[in-house]
């Protein structure tokens, strides 16, 4: 999956229905709890496919806050690093915020390592709850407002893997 | 001109980055993307424009354009103040595919710096091997 891209098209956004986890990209965006104990969910799979060893260095990282984001290995995965992201619970407060912070957080870690691509899974609209419309809304704003300056970043996936949810954010990032 | 199929009119300067300009009458210039540019990023769904009295260097970042998969910039090939912006695309941005150089035309700027900043720009012959080029480029990219 290695695309080659059009450099003066600057940076492709594209929305697609697939296990994150399969991706060959240099790194995708693990939705991760406080604690980074990836026991559940996309979570949870992560360290099942890629090794301990993703678990051993989100150990060494954690807790972080909600919103913030930390880097480790990937493993046996074919992407290259695994980007650990927190999003909110829904009911805490000032979910919006922290997942348009999450969001952001992920695509500046990435763009600070100088990687060329990475993939983003609709963060807390698993067991935390957050609406996929309105996560699809933040995505697209947080993805837009990044793109505002100067980044290593020619491709940003957007990967879903329930149809239901991939419509959603087909629908909101074709639309104005 | 034609290279390759794109249309790329004489009159006009080329910047690397694909924008086009065009030199008014009243001094002024007008700044849009080439049709092989549009043709690429396919049709534009959204533009977001600087405002007018903004102040820019030639290479900044003055907007940005989006299609269904592109977010491309739009490169200032003169240094200049923003004066006036298409608002036209507001409604249809798809008019920068479907009529580059004259309703699609993106912004008017007042050059401060136009002599200098011309000899940097491609015109006449010096278009040709450029635009086959970046045609090679995305379509290899395409393979």
């Amino acid at each position: 999956m290695q695309e080659r891209l059009i450099d003066f098209l600057h940076t492709k956004i594209e929305i697609l229905k697939s296990d994150l986890l399969s991706l060959e990209v240099d790194a995708i965006v693990n939705a991760a709890n406080n604690f980074l104990r990836h026991t559940g969910g996309i979570a949870a799979q992560i360290v099942s496919r890629g090794g301990e060893i993703i678990q051993k260095e989100s150990s060494k990282l954690s807790p972080i806050n909600t919103g913030d984001a930390v880097i480790t290995c990937a493993g046996e995965l074919p992407a290259h690093f695994v980007i650990h992201a927190v999003g909110p619970r829904m009911g805490e407060g000032d979910e919006d915020n922290k997942l348009y912070n999450a969001i952001v957080n992920s695509l500046m870690i990435a763009d600070q390592k100088g990687l060329k691509s990475i993939a983003i899974p609709a963060i807390s609209t698993g067991i935390f709850g957050y609406p996929v419309d309105s996560c699809a809304k933040i995505m697209k704003k947080a993805i837009y407002d990044f793109l505002n300056k100067k980044t290593t970043l020619e491709k940003i996936i957007v990967c879903l893997f329930e149809d239901t949810k991939y419509r959603i954010f087909l629908k909101e990032f074709a639309s104005q | 001109m034609n290279v390759g199929g794109y249309e790329l009119p004489d009159d006009l300067y080329y910047h690397s980055e694909h924008t086009w300009l065009k030199k008014q009458d009243d001094g002024n210039v007008k700044i849009g993307m080439n049709q092989m540019w549009g043709s690429t990023a396919g049709d534009i769904t959204y533009v977001d424009l600087p405002f007018e009295g903004d102040e820019i260097k030639q290479g900044d970042t003055c907007g940005k354009l989006q299609s269904a998969k592109w977010i491309a910039k739009l490169i200032s090939p003169v240094s200049g103040e923003i004066i006036q912006t298409n608002e036209d695309l507001e409604d249809d941005a798809t008019k920068i595919n479907s009529d580059p150089y004259g309703e699609g035309w993106i912004v008017i700027i007042k050059p401060s710096n136009l002599d200098e900043d011309l000899n940097s720009l491609m015109q006449g012959e010096s278009v040709k091997p450029w635009m086959e080029a970046e045609i090679k480029k995305s379509e290899d990219a395409k393979k």
